[in-house]
């Protein structure tokens, strides 16, 4: 009996892998190692979006700024009121405070997504 | 035999980070290492050449998709073949026509004149042998084949108690030498 399972060991162990068809490494390759679309990106489409109406933004500020003398002094007041307002240390301790609270709700509130566990197959 | 073996060069773990440093490439030679087992795999478990070959790379794009997750100082294999075999068990499942009676239609035809004088030789015999095997026995056989008798690996592999494996390879193996010494 129990060289028969010895015997049976050896054979299972002997056995050779089946041969994977022809191509399926190639197609397993470009569906993973060569795929572009799976190959992070540097920015995603919305930050370039957003870049580039930051980017716009500012032009179009700097060339207003630079046509009309009236707004470079009305924004520079203006830009220097916000400076002030964030250097301020009650701004800077509520901006603190909100986000410590927002931190907090993401913890509290589970961020981790949780699959469905799978059922055990006998 | 294990699907393992002495491999020369970086480890499986270096690769995989290495894949996720950047050097997607490195990915590449984890794929030459477990194509051919994980194929060997889903072929036994799907007993279908085409299904076998879907599974296989539905594996090794999830394992890339989520190559993060694996967790350092894992085995590879037992992961890999993990995902195989639940790519395997998902599509068993959405067919919803999977039967053994159904699969033994679906199991490969029978060998043309080329291949019955090779019907003689033991390992087609024992391939057969295995193939006749109900889905879970067939599933064991194979894993154990692949990993060793590494009872711990099988079990995580198939999400299965460790009691459950054994037992099953138990029957399987009765099961086998009882299908061979019949022939």
């Amino acid at each position: 009996m129990n060289d028969d399972m010895d015997d049976l060991d050896r054979a299972i162990f002997a056995l050779p892998l089946e041969a994977p068809p022809a191509g399926l490494r190639e197609a397993i390759l470009r569906a993973t190692v060569y795929a572009e679309s799976i190959v992070p990106a540097a920015f995603g489409r919305w930050e370039i979006a957003g870049i580039g109406g930051a980017l716009a933004l500012a032009a179009w500020f700097v060339l207003l700024a630079i046509a009309d003398r009236d707004f470079a002094a009305t924004f520079s007041a203006g830009a220097y009121a916000l400076a002030r307002a964030f250097a301020d240390p009650a701004t800077l301790a509520w901006l603190a405070t909100g986000g410590s609270i927002a931190v907090l709700a993401t913890f509290i509130g589970g961020g981790t997504l949780r699959l469905p566990v799978r059922t055990k197959r006998s | 035999m294990t699907a393992e073996g002495a491999v020369a060069g970086p480890s499986d773990g270096e690769l995989v980070a290495a894949a996720l440093g950047g050097r997607a490439e490195s990915f590449g030679t984890l794929v030459e290492r477990y194509d051919r087992a994980v194929y060997h795999l889903c072929y036994r478990t799907m007993r279908d050449a085409e299904e076998a070959r879907d599974c296989t790379q539905e594996a090794f794009f999830k394992a890339f998709r989520s190559l993060r997750t694996f967790k350092p100082g894992a085995k590879f294999s037992t992961w890999i073949f993990s995902i195989a075999y639940h790519a395997c068990c998902d599509r068993l499942a959405r067919r919803k026509r999977y039967s053994d009676s159904e699969l033994s239609e679906r199991a490969d035809p029978g060998p043309g004149p080329a291949l019955q004088a090779e019907r003689n030789d033991e390992a087609r015999a024992l391939r057969d042998a295995i193939d006749a095997l109900p889905e879970k026995y067939r599933t064991v056989i194979t894993l154990y084949h692949l990993q060793g008798r590494q009872y711990e690996e099988i079990a995580r592999i198939l999400d299965l108690p460790m009691g459950t494996v054994k037992t099953h390879l138990f029957r399987a193996k009765e099961l086998l030498r009882k299908t061979l010494v019949t022939e």
